[in-house]
């Protein structure tokens, strides 16, 4: 490819990795992969539930983009 | 040997009690008995010794009327002046404030979303999302969204509001009501809206720079002097009261204590560096040491220097009788506080420089003496100058220069008798003052009743000498050492019977040469109570006059300023240091009475002592010493009209005939030689007399008299 569309393709990427921090950094949470942000697993009947194991009933998880965030900002404060 | 006796780790009693030991017990044996080692329990006692110091309910300011009324007119003053120039500039007080005001609003606008917002608690969600904590989060959020909407209620309530109530107030009220509305808003946004930095109203009136004292300027110029140390917090300069303008509102005033262990001694030496500190003039700084701590002290200094404002004429001018037991208005101070100096029982020395207000000092003394009738007045003036002259309206005794004359006499015999008199006066005082009944004279001293009784003789009698020292270096040795030893004896014994000496010299540092006169002289010099000098040549003159160690203290005249107002700058003349006076040492610009003034008064005071009917002495007329003889003036009248000439006999014939008691004896011979001695030119000459026919005898002419009349005449008055 020619290093125009390299230089392009770069900065697409660029913007939405942007787009995806800024999202991460004002929706830091998600739904969870378990419970689909109920929280709870219910019975087939609806009456009993259970707290969802995952999320322990809260119905979030981190966003990995947040999670990887975390990380480098725990390092950077540490290093300080 | 030990009383208590160590046994087993305790302290015992040889009794073997217990004793609970005293921290301060170190010595083997108990000095005090058994039952000073039992335990005290403490008592509270007051602290003795400093009173608590009440600041004054009224501010120093209005203490007094002057004051008060100078307080209400700057204050006044102000006011005005801060309206008119704020008036003036109204116009751009609107512009900037409705600038500022609609900026006021944006920022209101933005404040209050952000209220509303609760955009204080993202900082805690991001937190809970850092740390991976869902719960947190998401009551976070529960309440962020509750307390968002309460909020939102709330501002649409308010905008609704303000909504309504503009469009009323615009619709259906009047202008002036819109207008006024707007007014009183309109401030507000703008104090509120406008930068920190950049006021909208400007002052006024802007302090000018040698008016503002503040502590930190102050600090400052004590420790440029050298006075304490800043970096050291305990060599720092304290202050102990607050600064305030002085009761008289001519100057500012604080206590300052310096640290512990400078003397006020080095604050006076660096007087001139503080003033150099402080930015004014040394004559605008005054330090008066507190009487309860040499480390305290008094700091003023003065809004102008006072010392190039005149004192004025002196209050004598009202010519009404005054009272020598009274003290004697002499002139202001640095403060423009009247100077009033008691008289009675002092002797009062002034020193100066030729030109500086010397004369005219001590002839406000003695125009206050005058101004009494009951006090008899001896005025001598050594210069024969001007200045002193009318004085022959009020005085007992009088001399005036050196050389005799018809008016007067022989001064120098005047003066030997009057200090006579005055001794022998002064003698009997003392003996008649101890014999008289302690009803009539308590405490064996002379007062107001008796010496404005005539029957005891006693009167207040003040000695003027006005370059004395010129009398004791008359050529004639004899008379300088009696008229030295008089003096003498006169400034230590008489102001305690009421004989003031007021002497005035421009030569103190002494007559140099010949010893016992000259010591003398330094005796006399030293005796005198009250010193006041104004403007000397150097400080050790101005030490002569003040008395040594004035110059240590920090008093020197010599440091006076100088001018005499002709070439356009202050007139200093009648300034001057008093030391050692009754009322304490203070810097006095003398009260002004010039020749004219000094006229006017003695002539006032003449007629209250005809009055009062105690014109006496000379100034009534009478002779008071033997009069040295006059030849050459009596050699003149003894000339008829219609003479020209006259031989010695018949000259000595006449005068023989005129004046027995003086010329009965006298000779041709011996009336030729005298004339002829006197060096004045006269010449005995042969010539023919009226009457005389043919004979040519030897005599003289009275044109050759009379021109060496004039030729003394001009040798005499300076």
């Amino acid at each position: 490819m020619t290093a125009l569309a390299w230089l392009v393709s770069a900065g697409v990427a660029a913007l939405v990795a942007l787009l995806y921090a800024g999202s991460c950094w004002w929706f830091p949470f998600a739904a969870c992969w378990c419970c689909s942000g109920g929280g709870r697993h219910h019975r087939k009947d609806g009456r009993v539930f259970k707290d969802c194991w995952w999320c322990a009933g809260s119905g979030r998880r981190l966003r990995i983009g947040r999670k990887v965030w975390n990380h480098f900002s725990r390092l950077r404060k540490e290093a300080s | 040997m030990a009383e208590a006796a160590v046994a087993g780790g305790e302290l015992k009693r040889p009794g073997g009690e217990d004793v609970t030991p005293v921290e301060s017990h170190h010595f083997d044996i108990a000095l005090d008995g058994e039952e000073s080692l039992a335990p005290r329990v403490p008592i509270l006692v007051d602290a003795v010794g400093k009173e608590p110091q009440k600041l004054p309910i009224i501010p120093v300011q209005l203490q007094t009327w002057q004051g008060a009324k100078r307080w209400a007119a700057t204050t006044s003053y102000r006011m005005a002046y801060r309206a008119g120039a704020h008036a003036v500039r109204t116009p751009w007080y609107l512009v900037a404030g409705t600038w500022w005001a609609l900026w006021a609003l944006l920022l209101l606008i933005g404040r209050q979303i952000r209220w509303w917002w609760l955009i204080e608690q993202h900082a805690l969600r991001q937190e809970a999302a850092n740390s991976n904590d869902p719960f947190t989060y998401e009551k976070l959020l529960k309440t962020a969204r509750a307390v968002r909407l309460f909020r939102g209620w709330v501002l649409l309530a308010e905008l609704v509001a303000l909504l309504v109530a503009g469009v009323l107030l615009y619709a259906l009220a009047p202008r002036w009501v819109v207008a006024l509305v707007v007014a009183c808003v309109l401030p507000f946004l703008a104090h509120y809206g406008r930068p920190n930095d950049k006021p909208i109203v400007s002052p006024a009136i802007v302090v000018p720079r040698h008016r503002r004292l503040n502590p930190d300027i102050v600090e400052r110029a004590y420790y440029r002097a050298g006075i304490g140390k800043a970096d050291k917090p305990d060599e720092r300069i304290e202050f102990a009261s607050r600064m305030t303008e002085d009761n008289t509102g001519t100057g500012t005033q604080v206590v300052i204590d310096v640290p512990h262990g400078t003397a006020f001694s080095e604050v006076l030496k660096a007087r001139e560096k503080l003033a150099s500190g402080l930015d004014v003039a040394m004559s605008q700084v005054y330090l008066t040491v507190d009487k309860t701590s040499n480390r305290r002290h008094l700091l003023w200094v003065a809004y102008v220097d006072p010392l190039s404002i005149p004192a004025g004429r002196t209050p004598l001018l009202d010519c009404k009788p005054r009272c020598v037991w009274r003290a004697a208005p002499f002139g202001v101070d640095e403060r423009s506080r009247r100077v009033m100096l008691p008289l009675m029982w002092h002797s009062i020395l002034i020193g100066a420089q030729p030109r500086k207000g010397k004369t005219f000092s001590g002839r406000a003394l003695g125009l206050f003496a005058a101004l009494d009738p009951y006090t008899r007045l001896s005025v001598f003036d050594g210069k024969g100058s001007p200045n002193w002259r009318k004085f022959a309206l009020v005085a007992h005794t009088y001399g005036f220069g050196l050389l005799p004359d018809r008016v007067q006499g022989d001064p120098i015999q005047n003066l030997l008798a009057t200090l006579r008199a005055a001794k022998t006066d002064v003698m009997r005082r003392n003996a008649r003052l101890s014999e008289l009944p302690t009803s009539i004279c308590p405490e064996g001293k002379l007062t107001r009743d008796i010496a404005r009784d005539r029957r005891y003789d006693m009167p207040v009698w003040m000695i003027i000498l006005d370059e004395f020292q010129e009398y004791l270096n008359t050529g004639d040795t004899e008379v300088d050492e009696e008229i030295a030893e008089l003096l003498v004896f006169l400034v230590k014994v008489g102001p305690s019977v009421g004989v003031i000496l007021v002497s005035l010299t421009q030569k103190p540092s002494g007559l140099g040469s010949t010893g016992k006169t000259a010591k003398r002289f330094t005796d006399y010099r030293d005796n005198h109570l009250t010193r006041f000098a104004l403007k000397t040549g150097s400080w050790q003159v101005s030490d002569a006059v003040l008395g040594s160690g004035a110059y240590s203290e920090g008093y020197d005249s010599s440091a006076l300023p100088v001018g005499d107002g002709s070439d356009g700058g202050y007139d200093y003349r009648g300034i001057g240091i008093l030391y050692d006076s009754p009322i304490g040492n203070a810097t006095v610009r003398t009260y002004l009475a010039d020749d004219r003034d000094a006229e006017l008064i003695l002539l006032a005071a003449r007629k209250h002592r005809e009055r009062a009917g105690t014109l006496d002495g000379m100034a009534a007329g009478a002779e008071v010493a033997q009069q040295a003889r006059d030849p050459l003036a009596d050699a003149i009248d003894a000339f008829r009209s219609d003479e020209t000439f006259l031989s010695w006999e018949t000259l000595a014939a006449r005068l023989g005939e005129q004046q027995p008691d003086r010329y009965a004896q006298a000779t041709g011979d011996a009336l030729s030689k005298t004339l002829r001695g006197l060096k004045l030119g006269i010449e005995s000459k042969a010539g023919a007399e009226k009457g005389g026919g043919e004979a040519r005898p030897r005599g003289v002419y009275l044109a050759n008299l009379r021109r060496a009349l004039e030729q003394r005449a001009s040798k005499g008055d300076r």
